[in-house]
């Protein structure tokens, strides 16, 4: 139990030392300091002519590690920071509360989904005859390797074929104003997942129904559906869950997607927007994301030790 | 070459071909030709301004200059699918020298870099790569040359998936130099050169293959999701308009056009237009999904042709080991039970 602990109190602190490393890096090749001003003279109108500015690559070590201290102090002292906005310095917090639950919403919305619909439809897809299943395998494994963008821009683009055709709107298709689209954002971005989970399930199922063990619980007389809940479903679990980095990994990329394409100001693209000019701002936008995995990732591990400890 | 004997990986491998090639050949014998902006039918009445809608001549509409669609994509493949080659070669040259690098420091050096390489995990990798180029393209663009421009984006792109792509090669590597054979080679007093060479990359050279037909299905889906985050991949330019608004004033607006009609750079371009012509946005994302599909294949046809070599051996194996009698059939007697 401590080893574990350890180990989970490492990948955060490594993690977190990653994220810091990495959104400093701008200020490493960049001359960070002349930009910003620049910038600042730009946006605040003092300067309109910017065709004679030229600068260039640079290597800058020490405004690198500055700017890693800056970004820890601005983390530890999250209520008072600022990130920088056409001319101004603007407070952090209030804009990121309003942009982050949402994402989160999505997120988690989409992760449980996934996981439900995944598991669900493994369970059926055990039943049925073999030359059913070979069928469906393949057809999962086609679907599997489309890419996100095209996913997300069909379930748009089906939607509003069936309002234009039927005249029925399904759900908000898009964020205008006050009206948000809940429902099907999240369906949008569980697709992909699901048909992961699915395939791995599968795949694990398949092997793990030839040992032998099933095989003693088939003699026995229990019932397929039996071995399938009881046996199987509790022995894949733990490597599912195994698995949970990547499928976090294809919902966070269908994230990004999901809110350029249904217009969804979450804080992918609030990251995309602020993120270059405030390295400190990406990295705090980072953990955000990070927090919630590593708190699913920590108690899940926690959970299957307790109740396996082997 | 097994590979290419196998219909999924021939598939997949003609396609991309002829997309390429069609693109070279078609820019060579393309007429120039000067695009209007409004489509007149047979007796000259004004049928469609641009973009046009979809029809005989224009199988997949115009852009908003009059151009022929079909023939802008295709102009933009060789560019698209050049950049993604000279991506992955890039990153496949520099990650097997990066294996080296972390074979010869401590182990304690590579565990840090694999933890550490966890934050990929944690957010998509096209924002990671957009941290690093939006500085050159977009926020502060008018300090950089086209030139540094162009080079910032190729290195960014080539470095992303370096570390983790190194420590995948460096582990390969680390379990084949386990091997017998090859320990018995530095016994018999090769060098490390000799080895690498003869011994150790026919044998990764499988899997080097397959991680570079990978690698290059991420680049394209890299730069399919950098164009929806605005970034124009094969440069760019701008031009600023000048309309009459309401009440005769002046309405200026500034449009970016993509240089080389690049596939990105095509999305980033008419997404303003996404909502009035749906297909200029619709028709490059199903170019880079045709191009992805076919990399698949490519992936599950070298995934197929190893596993039927694997089972190859394995049969021949079979047949040479005689078919011993399964415990469980044996009698009591004949296994010795009972003659303790």
């Amino acid at each position: 139990m401590m080893r574990l602990l350890w180990k989970l109190v490492l990948f955060l602190l490594l993690s977190l030392t990653g994220i810091i490393l990495f959104t400093a890096l701008p200020v490493l090749i960049f001359d960070y300091s002349i930009l910003m001003n620049n910038t600042r003279l730009i946006d605040t109108g003092q300067m309109t002519n910017n065709s004679f500015l030229v600068n260039s690559i640079v290597f800058q070590p020490l405004a690198y590690w500055d700017q890693i201290k800056t970004t820890v102090i601005q983390l530890i002292d999250i209520t008072n920071t600022t990130f920088y906005n056409s001319g101004i310095n603007k407070p952090l917090l209030p804009i990121l509360m309003e942009v982050y639950p949402q994402s989160i919403t999505f997120l988690i919305g989409g992760l449980f989904l996934s996981l439900f619909f995944g598991i669900s439809f493994t369970l059926l897809y055990m039943i049925f005859p073999i030359f059913v299943r070979n069928f469906i395998k393949k057809c999962i494994l086609a679907i599997e390797t489309l890419p996100d963008v095209f996913v997300i821009l069909l379930v748009q683009l089906a939607v509003i074929w069936v309002y234009k055709n039927t005249g029925l709107l399904m759900f908000n298709i898009v964020n205008v104003y006050k009206t948000k689209a809940y429902f099907l954002p999240t369906l949008a971005i569980s697709i992909l997942p699901t048909l992961y989970v699915i395939k791995y399930l599968i795949l694990t199922m398949e092997e793990e129904s030839t040992k032998i063990y099933v095989e003693f619980a088939k003699g026995k007389g229990l019932k397929n559906i039996y071995i399938l809940l009881a046996y199987l479903l509790k022995n894949t679990a733990a490597q599912l869950f195994g698995q949970l980095k990547n499928i976090f990994w294809i919902l966070l990329s269908n994230l990004l997607m999901l809110e350029i394409i249904f217009n969804i100001y979450g804080i992918t693209r609030f990251v995309a927007d602020y993120g270059v000019e405030n390295p400190h701002l990406a990295a705090i936008c980072l953990i955000a994301i990070f927090l919630p995995f590593f708190v699913l990732f920590a108690a899940g591990s926690l959970l299957i030790k307790r109740l396996d400890p082997r | 070459m097994k590979y290419i004997k196998q219909p999924y990986f021939l598939c997949g491998f003609l396609i991309l071909l002829a997309i390429l090639i069609g693109s070279f050949i078609f820019s060579a014998i393309k007429e120039p030709s000067t695009p209007s902006q409004i489509l007149y039918d047979d007796s000259g009445n004004i049928i469609d301004k641009a973009p046009f809608k979809p029809n005989d001549k224009y199988p997949l509409g115009s852009d908003q200059d009059g151009n022929n669609y079909l023939h802008v994509l295709v102009e933009g493949a060789k560019y698209t699918l050049g950049l993604v080659i000279l991506v992955t070669l890039g990153r496949m040259l520099l990650s097997v020298i990066g294996a080296f690098i972390l074979l010869a420091v401590p182990d304690f050096f590579k565990k840090v870099l694999s933890h550490l390489c966890n934050i990929f995990y944690f957010a998509p990798l096209s924002i990671f790569a957009y941290l690093l180029i939006a500085p050159v393209l977009i926020v502060f663009s008018w300090s950089y040359s086209d030139l540094t421009q162009f080079t910032v984006t190729m290195i960014v792109l080539i470095c992303l998936t370096l570390p983790i792509l190194s420590l995948q090669i460096a582990n390969e590597i680390s379990i084949l130099a386990k091997e017998e054979y090859i320990q018995n080679a530095h016994l018999l007093g090769g060098g490390m050169v000799h080895i690498f060479f003869r011994h150790i990359l026919p044998c990764l050279s499988p899997k080097l293959l397959l991680l570079t037909v990978q690698q290059a299905g991420q680049t394209l889906s890299i730069i399919a999701h950098l164009a929806f985050l605005k970034i124009f991949i094969g440069g760019f330019h701008e031009i600023t308009y000048t309309a009459t608004g309401p009440s005769n004033s002046e309405i200026t607006y500034m449009r970016t056009f993509s240089d080389s009609h690049e596939w990105g750079g095509l999305i980033v371009q008419n997404w303003p237009a996404y909502y009035a012509a749906p297909v200029l946005v619709i028709a490059p994302v199903c170019c880079f999904v045709i191009c992805i599909i076919a990399i698949n294949l490519m992936v599950s046809g070298i995934e197929r042709a190893d596993q039927n070599s694997y089972k190859k051996i394995k049969r021949t194996k079979t047949l040479i080991v005689p078919e011993a009698k399964t415990p469980s059939f044996v009698p009591l007697k004949d296994r010795g039970v009972n003659a303790s």
